[in-house]
């Protein structure tokens, strides 16, 4: 492995999910929701980028602060079976990211239903983050579906360029790197405006400019993309 | 001081990617008594997982914070609870397996009553049944039966039940569970060589009461120890009530002579709750959560969620989460404005164009049909019904679901809703159209 490929494993530390770190833009309720209410069930959604796995993973972080057992799926991981739900009314917190991949497989939905039924009967916590809302991900089991709409639905809306480009020089700033608001605003206008894309592209500019050993002005960044 | 775990944690959130470490390393738990550390995982897949990725280096770092500390750390299926049960009952052996015992608390959910229970046309011949079988337990109906869609209540009324049984007679033994534990229960105990345990207490209950049954089907085994514990049941006069989401003759999968036993007592259906009732189940939700809700705000949600009262609930917690965050009372426009996402995802699932397809494909006619000028019976009848259709479940304005069915005059529409009416109560073959309709475009 180079040097190249090791560094965003290094600097991941840096980019761990909190709280205090996501760019609320209008989806105050809600974080607010699953931030600061007791409600068991909780549904989030919305297209890439909008922040649903930042949410869930500062969840899962402040949770554990307070001595919580939690425990984060992603479903879109292939290695996952949904034998990783047995017992899991044992925790405190469950958070399942990218349910839209259990849609339509009668093994995962008829496995996410029982978890459901055990998670609310153990009144352990669920939230759940898909990249539809629950009537649009097509559920095959009408049982899961309905369980699905009952609780509060947030849809998260992907932040403005204003929210971006906070959200970009914060991420920046945490990492040492100073990114000039002209240069935030070269990257809005010609790079794919996602906060994915945004910050994987942030991570390819922080590599470059740690290597070139130059610093991130519009003429390097024009280069680089 | 931090425990040498929640040291060994920090460093591994440092060394892991985010998602490894909420996935694997925070549902773990750490135990230490006296010299013995071992790590419980949830289940087997978890420990699987981190006894291949993670153990050895958890155990580097233990043996890097602290030389003396007695590794190998174990790592072992387990939970919490169950950990803090046993040190409680003078320490057994540390428990290798979740507990396997089925004879777990019974199972009723105590906010299931007939006091909470929101009657109405839909539901009274279900809740009349289920108020005979809760007053002669074993005598009245047995098995009791009750069908129907999803999220209507039915579980509400078998623990409604299960409650008032218990009330009447606290010593009384009475087990609720879902059809996936039974299952899994007798699959544990085939493993654990404990079925005659299995057995013997499925057998003993004085009333058994089964949700969503549906899932026994191609469940050859099951069935099977079911069949068995259903007939020593109904011998003994021990009460059993099931649910299930479809006509016992109608679920695939099952053996006849299940189906045919299922039948024997009183079967009942649930419908979904028309709009009155949808309206008072949502006051009194919202009673129960002390929140004043406006009569005009529950007609507001109860017009425009008419699937499930799941649904409805998830509808009514989102406006009461957004009055908690903004701290303002609820009003008409409140509830709309916290509710906007929602239901316009809802106008778009529901099209004038979707309602067509789904007609047609219902009464095998082309979708040009709707929009034709043939007047044949075989194709006006489902032409109204889509129409009647499109009036109930879109926002859309008279003259513009004439412009969708090849521009007909708004009058024509509202003959058809009127048509409609009137056919649903005297053709039973047209309400049952209607319903079925109703129900497969707004679940």
């Amino acid at each position: 492995m180079n040097a190249l490929q090791q560094m965003p494993l290094s600097i991941q530390l840096m980019d761990n999910a909190r709280f205090d770190n996501y760019v609320v833009g209008q989806n105050e309720t809600a974080v607010y929701s699953i931030k600061n209410t007791m409600e068991q069930y909780v549904f989030l959604w919305g297209g890439n980028g909008c922040g649903k796995t930042h949410l869930l993973q500062s969840l899962c972080y402040a949770y554990s602060k307070t001595e919580m057992k939690i425990v984060y799926l992603p479903l879109d991981n292939i290695m996952l079976s949904p034998d990783v739900f047995e017992n899991l009314e044992s925790m405190n917190l469950v958070c399942l990211d990218n349910i839209e991949f259990a849609a339509g497989n009668p093994v995962w939905e008829e496995a996410l239903f029982n978890l459901y039924n055990r998670l609310r009967d153990a009144d352990t916590r669920l939230v759940v983050a898909a990249e539809k809302s629950p009537t649009g991900l097509d559920f095959k089991l009408p049982d899961l579906a309905s369980r699905m709409c009952w609780g509060p639905v947030y849809h998260l809306k992907a932040l403005n360029d204003d929210e971006k480009k906070i959200a970009l020089q914060q991420r920046a700033k945490n990492r040492g790197l100073e990114l000039d608001d002209n240069v935030v605003d070269y990257l809005l206008n010609h790079a794919s405006r996602d906060m994915q894309s945004l910050f994987k592209l942030l991570d390819k500019l922080d590599n470059a400019s740690l290597i070139a050993k130059r610093k991130l002005t519009v003429p390097f960044v024009r280069e680089l993309l | 001081m931090q425990s040498i775990w929640d040291q060994c944690l920090d460093r591994l959130e440092g060394e892991l990617s985010p998602q490894q470490f909420n996935t694997w390393i925070r549902p773990l738990h750490f135990v230490l008594d006296n010299d013995d550390a071992r790590l419980l995982a949830p289940n087997s897949f978890v420990l699987d997982s981190v006894n291949e990725q993670f153990i050895s280096r958890i155990n580097e770092i233990i043996s890097q914070l602290d030389s003396t500390f007695p590794a190998p750390i174990k790592i072992e299926v387990g939970s919490h609870e169950a950990e803090a049960l046993d040190t409680q009952s003078q320490r057994h052996p540390p428990v290798k397996n979740p507990p396997s015992s089925f004879q777990r608390k019974n199972g009723l959910n105590p906010n299931f009553t007939f006091d909470c229970f929101v009657e109405g046309k839909s539901n009274q011949m279900g809740r009349a049944a289920a108020t005979q079988v809760s007053q002669n337990p074993g005598t009245a109906y047995n098995p009791l039966f009750i069908y129907g869609g999803v999220g209507l209540g039915k579980t509400h009324l078998m623990h409604a039940v299960g409650n008032l049984i218990k009330d009447h007679n606290p010593d009384s033994n009475v087990v609720y569970l879902h059809s996936e534990r039974f299952v899994s229960d007798m699959v544990k105990s085939f493993q654990h060589n404990t079925i005659n345990e299995f057995k013997r207490y499925y057998r003993s209950v004085d009333a058994l009461l089964i949700d969503d049954i549906q899932f026994f089907a191609g469940k050859g085994r099951s069935q099977e120890e079911l069949f068995h514990t259903f007939n020593s049941l109904l011998e003994g006069n021990q009460q059993i009530i099931m649910t299930c989401d479809r006509y016992p003759k109608e679920i695939d999968g099952l053996e006849e002579r299940l189906k045919s036993r299922f039948g024997w007592g009183l079967t009942v259906t649930i419908e979904p709750p028309e709009l009155e009732t949808r309206v008072a189940i949502l006051m009194s939700k919202a009673q129960q959560s002390n929140i004043e809700l406006p009569e005009e705000v529950a007609f507001f949600i109860g017009e425009r969620i008419r699937s499930n009262i799941r649904e409805l609930e998830g509808a009514l917690r989102r406006v009461i989460a957004n009055a908690h965050f903004s701290n303002k009372t609820i009003t008409l426009d409140f509830a709309k404005d916290a509710l906007r996402d929602l239901l316009s995802s809802h106008d778009k699932m529901v099209s004038i164009e979707n309602i067509q397809k789904t007609v047609a494909g219902y009464y095998k006619i082309r979708v040009s049909d709707m929009h034709s000028k043939r007047r044949t019976r075989s194709v006006t009848r489902p032409r109204q019904l889509a129409m009647a259709l499109c009036k109930e479940l879109t926002n859309h304005s008279y003259p513009e679901i004439g412009d969708a069915f090849g521009g007909r005059d708004h009058t024509t529409i509202l003959h058809a809703c009127r048509k409609i009416e009137e056919l649903k109560e005297e053709d039973p073959r047209i309400n049952e159209d209607y319903r079925n309709l109703l129900r497969t475009l707004s679940t």
